[in-house]
């Protein structure tokens, strides 16, 4: 919006930018209409879920900061030829999805895996430090810790597709069938994966709840 | 119920699926009466809120400066200067320029005369071999005389 205003004899204009739509098929809209900054907007909505889906995914840190760039990449590429009556959270995690299972694909290749899974094993020395409550005291504060490690350390030793399936409902709570449109499955598959992966959560951190 | 029955069920009861109102009974019914599902719901729903209170990964300052050079990059580039269409008109543009370059050629050769083959006659002495000439074998009708007669089966008259 373009406002005209008179400031000692001299015509100005300034430019008051309209507030950003709140909904997701909106900002692709105003994107695709000649808005920049709904673009910006976007990424500021999806770069921590898809960084942690994808971290949680394929379990590196810097690749994931790498895949997850090259997914807004393609979407700006690509949003043009987005069917804008789907749901574009689907459409960006599939993306995500899709490349995540590739550099798992190029890995299983590749004879560095055997040190990605090295480096999956917790290690505590190896965790970036976080903030904690003061107040707890500090056993409690390691225990804590501990079993936050630990519960990382169960999600990352279930098989990829489980882990997939596990993730995009328990963290990222998607539906079933949009679980099964991001990761290209049918519902049966969906719910054998999620029912496969909840089990062997349990059997894995159950002995260390109790 | 059975265990087994609780653990196929498990997810949709956990996700507020499970729409038939008996079998809703029953899974909870089971929950409430066997101690090993009980325990693994609860491994489930505690492990799974530990998982949500963690903070998660946020991207670094790089990141946003990155993208947006890379974002920066294929805008420029859109079109025929972007990195996949350079290639592309450039490989086209090889591929035209040898079609070229090999049908001037053909062209020029196409000229000349190419000359035709020509059978060249075996300039040396015909080969007659260094052995005395080969003696003929006995024929097979003379080695049927020595035959014992007796070994020879009779025919009937």
């Amino acid at each position: 919006m373009t406002i005209g205003t008179q400031v000692g004899g001299q015509h100005k204009l300034a430019t008051v930018r309209a507030p950003l739509p709140a909904d997701d098929s909106s900002l692709v809209a105003a994107y695709l209409g000649g808005e920049t900054a709904a673009f910006g907007e976007l990424v500021e909505r999806y770069q921590k879920r898809l960084l942690n889906f994808v971290y949680r995914s394929i379990g590196d840190r810097e690749r994931a900061q790498d895949l997850v760039q090259e997914v807004f990449i393609r979407v700006h590429r690509h949003l043009h030829r987005f069917d804008q009556t789907k749901k574009f959270s689907t459409w960006i995690y599939t993306i995500a999805s899709n490349l995540a299972k590739n550099e798992l694909r190029n890995r299983s290749r590749s004879p560095l895996v055997l040190f990605q899974a090295i480096k999956r094993n917790p290690e505590p020395h190896d965790r970036p430090l976080q903030f904690e409550d003061p107040n707890q005291r500090p056993d409690d504060l390691y225990r804590r810790r501990h079993l936050k490690e630990l519960v990382e350390w169960t999600v990352a030793q279930l098989p990829p597709h489980h882990r997939e399936a596990f993730v995009l409902r328990e963290l990222d709570g998607k539906s079933y069938e949009e679980i099964a449109e991001i990761t290209g499955c049918n519902l049966g598959t969906v719910k054998s994966r999620l029912n496969r992966a909840r089990n062997r959560f349990a059997q894995l951190i159950a002995p260390h709840l109790d | 119920m059975h265990c087994a029955e609780f653990q196929e069920l498990y997810s949709e009861y956990r996700d507020g699926r499970l729409h038939d109102l008996p079998l809703l009974r029953e899974v909870e019914r089971h929950l409430g009466e066997c101690p090993r599902c009980a325990r693994q719901d609860l491994a489930v729903r505690r492990g799974v809120e530990l998982l949500r209170s963690m903070p998660g990964l946020e991207p670094t300052p790089a990141f946003r400066r990155q993208l947006h050079r890379r974002l920066e990059l294929v805008r420029a580039g859109d079109g025929v200067f972007a990195p996949g269409g350079l290639v592309a008109s450039l490989l086209v543009a090889a591929a035209v320029a040898l079609v070229l370059v090999e049908g001037v050629t053909r062209s020029r050769e196409g000229r000349h005369i190419a000359p035709a083959p020509r059978v060249v006659a075996n300039p040396g002495p015909p080969f007659v071999g260094f052995a005395q000439a080969v003696q003929p074998e006995p024929a097979v009708a003379d080695t049927l005389q020595e035959v014992d007669p007796a070994l020879i089966p009779a025919v009937a008259p």
